[in-house]
């Protein structure tokens, strides 16, 4: 194989970015924009024309920090799935247009999968039990039996997605998650806010319609910081309750939500109480990047091989429990 | 503020409580602590602490009352968020699974889902039933093998179809994460003797809305194909 450099791209959700990844794993270049809603939240059709809009100074940004021709890519990695169908769409044209005019393989990759590979790349983690909390996805996991196993998952919406809707609804800007954090630091009270867990499973929809309410009689910052103390305890019991389950040593934090202070002091405090290592994945590598697509390409063109053109349709439900993970040996089965 | 735990030797400090082995009027006990987790606000972490304490020992009593396999219930501390049960010797479920001949976890898990649905027929949900929650007593020999269901901390009153559909949802859903090779030797076994505890109360209408509305949950979860997983 004469491949040196992956080429990834990320377009499940909000964000268009591209990654040069070369085959030990270093990141040569990175280039990402995000799409922010002028009102309301993410309208796919809307997002997808972002991508559409940015998509060529992102490739050639990236292309360029690497400081490498187009030339020099020996592979293209998509995200496939899961995420908004439009968004993926223009990815997966993308991804499919490069392989045609450069000849070289293409791969689809899963958008979680990628998380969890570039958090172990990234922290130098093994085996870790991991907590992947965005717009997106709430997903505790850990690798057992060829498969990145889910323990714990949001039964209704994503934890990111509940903090974009609280803000929403409370006047703030998209992304909400940042201001929420600043907020909370100058919250007096805690207010008692609907606790729900329901095994390693979590739900957070009932607490946003709690807190919404409670917008009418409580100041913003004591809501928001309630909020976030209430989510990020059920987040930490569901983890904790993993841990003790399946006695792994390593836990890692990832997604776009893992930039929060308050979330990795009380999920570092979890692991601390288990003698557990924590590693929380930097900032630019946590949310949604190409880096991770091209690093996820990597490992499994290296088991797999490439997509036909014809496999290359795009999988918004797809399931990070569902992708074999062949290049991980799996000593219990 | 530090509690202290009771003597004795620990016997497993999970996710949630501590589990101290002791005794209690000369008889062999368990000490079930929830601890202080400092890593969630005060006010919240005592709310968890004896709203759960409280729940468990009232819903421990009741299944005691119903004559399931559970623990007995001997005392109840709410201010140190404490219960003291009955100790029951064995192993977990979860580390018998592999050692377990084929037929013999058949019956355990068969009757385990006939358990179950009893628990579920007199209106509680267990909320939390994992493999490592089933004790399979020191065994005697095929045939005679008990087990005591444990951990009534997410417990609660429910008889709504959505609650017990949960329930199951959440076992399958560890079995499949913890035990991806045994699954067909677990979860079949154990929908069997649900269908049948149900069947011999003649609530198979029940049942089937119970299988309907499982299907449901998992489409309804995140990312879930049309297609049945494997």
């Amino acid at each position: 194989m004469t491949m040196e450099y992956c080429l990834g791209i990320e377009s499940t959700a909000h964000t268009f970015s591209t990654g040069v990844v070369d085959r030990s794993g270093t990141v040569a270049g990175l280039a990402s924009d995000t799409y922010v809603p002028a009102e309301g939240g993410l309208h796919p059709i809307k997002v997808a024309q972002h991508h559409v809009d940015c998509f060529q100074d992102i490739i050639w940004s990236a292309l360029e920090k690497a400081g490498i021709e187009i030339e020099a890519i020996g592979l293209v990695a998509f995200s496939q799935g899961p995420g908004l169908g439009p968004c993926l769409r223009v990815g997966a044209s993308i991804a499919r247009t490069l392989h045609l005019r450069l000849g070289v393989p293409i791969v689809g990759v899963n958008h979680c999968v990628a998380h969890v590979e570039i958090g172990r790349l990234a922290c130098a983690v093994d085996d870790p039990l991991t907590l992947y909390v965005s717009g997106g996805n709430t997903i505790v996991s850990a690798f057992d039996c060829g498969r990145y196993q889910v323990f714990g998952e949001t039964l209704d919406i994503a934890v990111g997605n509940m903090l974009d809707a609280f803000a929403r609804a409370a006047g703030l800007p998209h992304p909400g998650g940042p201001k929420i954090e600043a907020l909370a630091g100058e919250a007096q009270v805690y207010i008692h806010l609907p606790y729900t867990v329901k095994g390693m499973d979590l739900a957070f929809s009932g607490l946003l319609t709690a807190a919404t309410r409670a917008l009418n009689s409580y100041s913003l910052a004591d809501v928001a910081y309630s909020l976030q103390e209430t989510a990020f305890a059920m987040l930490a019991e569901v983890t904790e309750r993993a841990l003790a389950h399946t006695e792994k040593t390593e836990l890692l934090l990832t997604g776009g939500v893992a930039a929060n202070g308050r979330l990795q002091e009380m999920i570092g405090l979890v692991a601390k109480d288990h003698g557990t290592r924590f590693v929380a994945v930097p900032r630019e590598l946590a949310g949604d990047n190409g880096a991770m697509i091209a690093w996820a390409g990597i490992l499994q063109f290296g088991c797999e091989g490439g997509l036909a053109l014809e496999q290359t349709n795009i999988i918004p439900k797809w399931r990070l429990d569902d992708v074999p993970i062949p290049w991980r040996a799996s000593p219990t089965c | 503020m530090e509690m202290a735990l009771p003597d004795g030797e620990i016997l497993r400090r999970g996710a949630e409580a501590v589990l101290v082995r002791g005794s209690w009027l000369g008889r062999d006990a368990v000490y079930k602590v929830r601890e202080i987790k400092a890593y969630r606000h005060p006010d919240l972490d005592a709310r968890i602490r004896s709203e759960r304490t409280a729940s468990e020992a009232r819903i421990i009593g009741s299944l005691v009352q119903a004559g399931l396999p559970v623990p007995c219930l001997y005392d109840v501390d709410l201010h140190a968020a404490t219960i003291v049960m009955e100790y029951i010797p064995g192993r977990r479920l979860k580390d018998v699974v592999p050692t377990l001949e084929t037929n013999v976890l058949h019956a355990i898990l068969h009757r385990l889902g006939e358990t179950i649905a009893a628990m579920h027929g007199i209106g509680l949900i267990h909320g939390d039933l994992t493999t490592s929650n089933v004790i399979i007593e020191n065994e005697a020999g095929p045939g005679s093998i008990e087990f005591r269901v444990i951990d009534f901390g997410l417990s609660r009153h429910s008889e709504s179809i959505e609650d017990r559909s949960v329930d199951l949802h959440l076992f399958k859903r560890v079995v499949t994460s913890t035990h991806a090779s045994a699954f067909d030797d677990l979860f079949p076994p154990f929908m069997d003797g649900y269908r049948a505890w149900m069947e011999d109360a003649r609530k198979s209408d029940q049942f089937r809305q119970i299988e309907t509305r499982m299907r449901g949950i998992e489409i309804r979860g995140r990312y879930v194909q049309k297609k049945e997983r494997q």
